[in-house]
């Protein structure tokens, strides 16, 4: 299995997958340094880029060394030896697999070092709204009426009931965003539950921008309303400021983008995977096929999230339909591409800080990827190992 | 005592849809016995690479049974005793010569020392060992043949199967690998080729089956085949005109029907060889 995995290594590196990835670095590279002003579009598109690419260049690999007849034969040696049918597409698809994580976390350090090249990227940690100069949180009382100018000193969260209502006053310099959160605090005759749900900042949905040191009105959206309502009456909605932070250098930057990449190549391994077992059942084409649909999907899913993204920015005092918006296409091209984007981190996941990251990525993608990476291998190779040995060697 | 016993064997190929079908080979018999160089003989489509896949586990068999060294064939005991060369030089391009035998001594579970001592020999033995660093890729066909021919070798096997071992081989080449795979069967190796070149088989081979259309339509031992209780020959050293008449008028006079006398030739392959040594002689003296 091993020796069947490294001749797969061994294979993209002297089969052009050198230029290639060298060509693949230098453009995520260059995205990431020069494609627009602002270093967070810039990393976002860099790293859309970088997982596009990945996914593809996994497919595309997991495929072709089996996509012609020419290729399939150079499989009648290992096939004549003593090397088990299963262990030989096993090896196989991990060879594989380690190529397109491989190539996932390389591009993902092309898009870090090149936004870092240009002055970095902003990364966001909750503050206490307390530590906050100048900033003026009103809400409401309970039953509407007319807000009162309050402040909390409840760590980096300000929460309020589910009929109040927040106005902020004098965002300063750095505070990009604020998001949601639920409790369950307890109340009179009822146990509080202690865990803190996120709200609108589900992997895929926005950070509600808000102009810097300006003014924004949060509404509490209907569906972070539905979401009290179907928690515990104490349930509570919470606001958290988010501050940007700028890391610029690349060393700290690296680590964060190569952090990020790590669904995206788990992504990429699971469909290395995957097509290496679709070519040995199927057909090259086929596999190929599968790649083109997948590049076309993934580029105009990018596309129409960024612009309903570009919307959302732009019309910051609606900022509630912006989320929706992009709630729903992120939903809808989500179903159609299945696992890709839950496995690929194409959350633009840099907007959590890294606590929040490595919980929520870590936690959940990482694990749901490492299970289904180990699925699909195991599966690639039992259907690898049966399509090799009864139909593409006759 | 057999190395291969084939009972029965058809091989069917179907279409997907299992609507139209083929029938490559159609009940079979024959075996190998053990240290012998067996060859299948046939035109194309008669059925030989299949008949050497199903024998190699890489086909199952429609019907029929073969047995490889005492066990089915494909079974794991009968690929661990057995070396493959297949029909073209379907190896792997982009690793070098001495990589690609490292690779297959890996597939045989070899330990590296092990791996490294038997390759640096075989690469020796098929004159590779100058070009072993350079890629398949760059290899001529003949020299990517006779790596193909290492890697067969290095799990030291029972069985060698040999998919038109000698194609593109030049004849210096095609000279080297006959005497290897001599001298292997002399050690008690059993050889079981299949070839297209007629003189090549009658070359190497003890025995031989000609297969047509999926059967097999003639076998035995090559020396037998090859001749023929019909007319004899008689090699002589230099005869004068006059001995010549004398020798004749008596063969007539014993009723001997005599065919015709000519000068004995030699082969083309010996002629070449000659040659070729002659002129790296001379390259080499002076």
């Amino acid at each position: 299995m091993l020796t069947a995995a490294s001749l797969r290594m061994r294979e993209a590196w002297r089969r052009g997958g050198a230029p290639l990835l060298v060509v693949a670095f230098a453009g995520v590279f260059l995205v990431a340094a020069f494609a627009g002003e602002s270093a967070t579009a810039r990393y976002a598109f860099a790293t859309d880029l970088a997982a596009a690419l990945a996914f593809v260049g996994a497919l595309f690999y997991g495929a072709l060394p089996l996509a012609t007849d020419r290729e399939r034969r150079r499989l009648l040696i290992p096939c004549a030896s003593p090397v088990t049918p299963a262990g030989w597409a096993l090896g196989n698809a991990l060879g594989a697999a380690a190529v397109g994580a491989l190539l996932a976390m390389l591009l993902f350090a092309a898009a870090g070092v090149g936004t870092a090249v240009r002055g970095g990227i902003a990364t966001y940690s909750a503050q206490n709204l307390g530590d906050l100069e100048g900033l003026s949180v009103r809400f409401s009382e309970h039953g509407g009426g007319q807000p009162v100018a309050r402040r909390l000193h409840d760590g980096p969260v300000l929460w309020v009931a589910q009929d109040q209502w927040v106005e902020i006053d004098g965002f300063p310099r750095g505070i990009e965003s604020v998001r949601f959160k639920t409790r369950a605090a307890p109340v009179a005759g009822i146990e509080g539950t202690p865990t803190v749900l996120t709200i609108g900042m589900a992997p895929g949905s926005a950070p509600v921008h808000t102009p810097i040191g300006g003014h924004v009105q949060v509404p509490v959206n209907d569906s972070a309303r539905a979401m009290l309502q179907n928690r515990t009456p104490g349930l509570q909605l919470g606001l958290v400021v988010d501050r940007s932070r700028a890391l610029g250098a690349p060393v700290s930057f690296l680590g964060t983008a190569l952090g990020t990449g790590v669904p995206v190549a788990l992504g990429a391994a699971f469909l290395a995977a995957l097509a290496t077992g679709a070519a040995a059942l199927l057909s090259g084409p086929v596999a190929a096929l599968l790649a083109g649909v997948v590049l076309i999907l993934g580029a105009l899913r990018s596309f129409l999230l960024d612009a309903i993204e570009h919307v959302g920015a732009a019309n910051a005092e609606d900022v509630g339909q912006a989320m929706t918006l992009r709630e729903a296409s992120g939903g809808f091209f989500r179903g159609l591409l299945t696992v890709i984007p839950d496995l690929g981190g194409l959350d633009h996941s840099a907007s959590l800080s890294r606590g929040e990251w490595m919980a929520s990525s870590v936690g959940s993608s990482t694990l749901y990827g490492l299970l289904l990476l180990g699925v699909a291998a195991v599966l690639a190779a039992l259907v690898g190992g049966y399509g090799i040995h009864t139909r593409r060697l006759q | 005592m057999a190395a291969i016993t084939a009972t029965g064997l058809v091989k069917t190929y179907r279409s997907l849809g299992g609507r139209t079908s083929v029938e490559a080979v159609r009940g079979l018999d024959f075996n190998v016995e053990r240290g012998r160089i067996f060859g299948l003989l046939g035109p194309n489509g008669s059925g030989k690479t299949t008949t050497l896949h199903m024998l190699l586990g890489l086909l199952r068999p429609t019907a029929g049974e073969i047995r490889v060294l005492d066990v089915p064939a494909g079974h794991r005991e009968a690929r661990k005793r057995t070396g493959f060369l297949p029909e073209e030089t379907n190896l792997f391009g982009f690793l070098s010569g001495e990589e690609t035998v490292d690779f297959v001594g890996r597939l045989f579970g070899l330990k590296r020392d092990v791996r490294r001592k038997r390759t640096e020999e075989l690469l020796q033995r098929t004159g590779m060992w100058e070009t072993r660093k350079r890629r398949l890729g760059t290899y001529s066909k003949g020299m990517a043949r006779r790596i193909g021919l290492a890697q067969a070798l290095i799990g030291q096997p029972e069985l060698l199967v040999l998919d038109e071992p000698t194609s593109g081989l030049d004849p210096l080449g095609n000279r080297e690998i006959k005497d290897l795979l001599r001298e292997k069967a002399q050690a008690g190796m059993t050889i079981l080729l299949s070839s297209h070149l007629l003189a090549d088989v009658a070359d190497v081979c003890d025995d031989i089956a000609i297969f047509n259309r999926g059967k097999k339509i003639l076998a035995g031992e090559v020396q037998e085949l090859l001749s023929s209780a019909e007319r004899m020959v008689w090699e002589t050293g230099p005869v004068a005109d006059e001995q010549k008449r004398k020798i004749e008028a008596k063969l007539t006079e014993e009723g001997v029907q005599l065919y015709g006398v000519r000068r004995a030739r030699t082969t083309l392959e010996k002629l070449f060889m000659d040659a070729v040594r002659r002129a790296d002689e001379g390259a080499d003296g002076g």
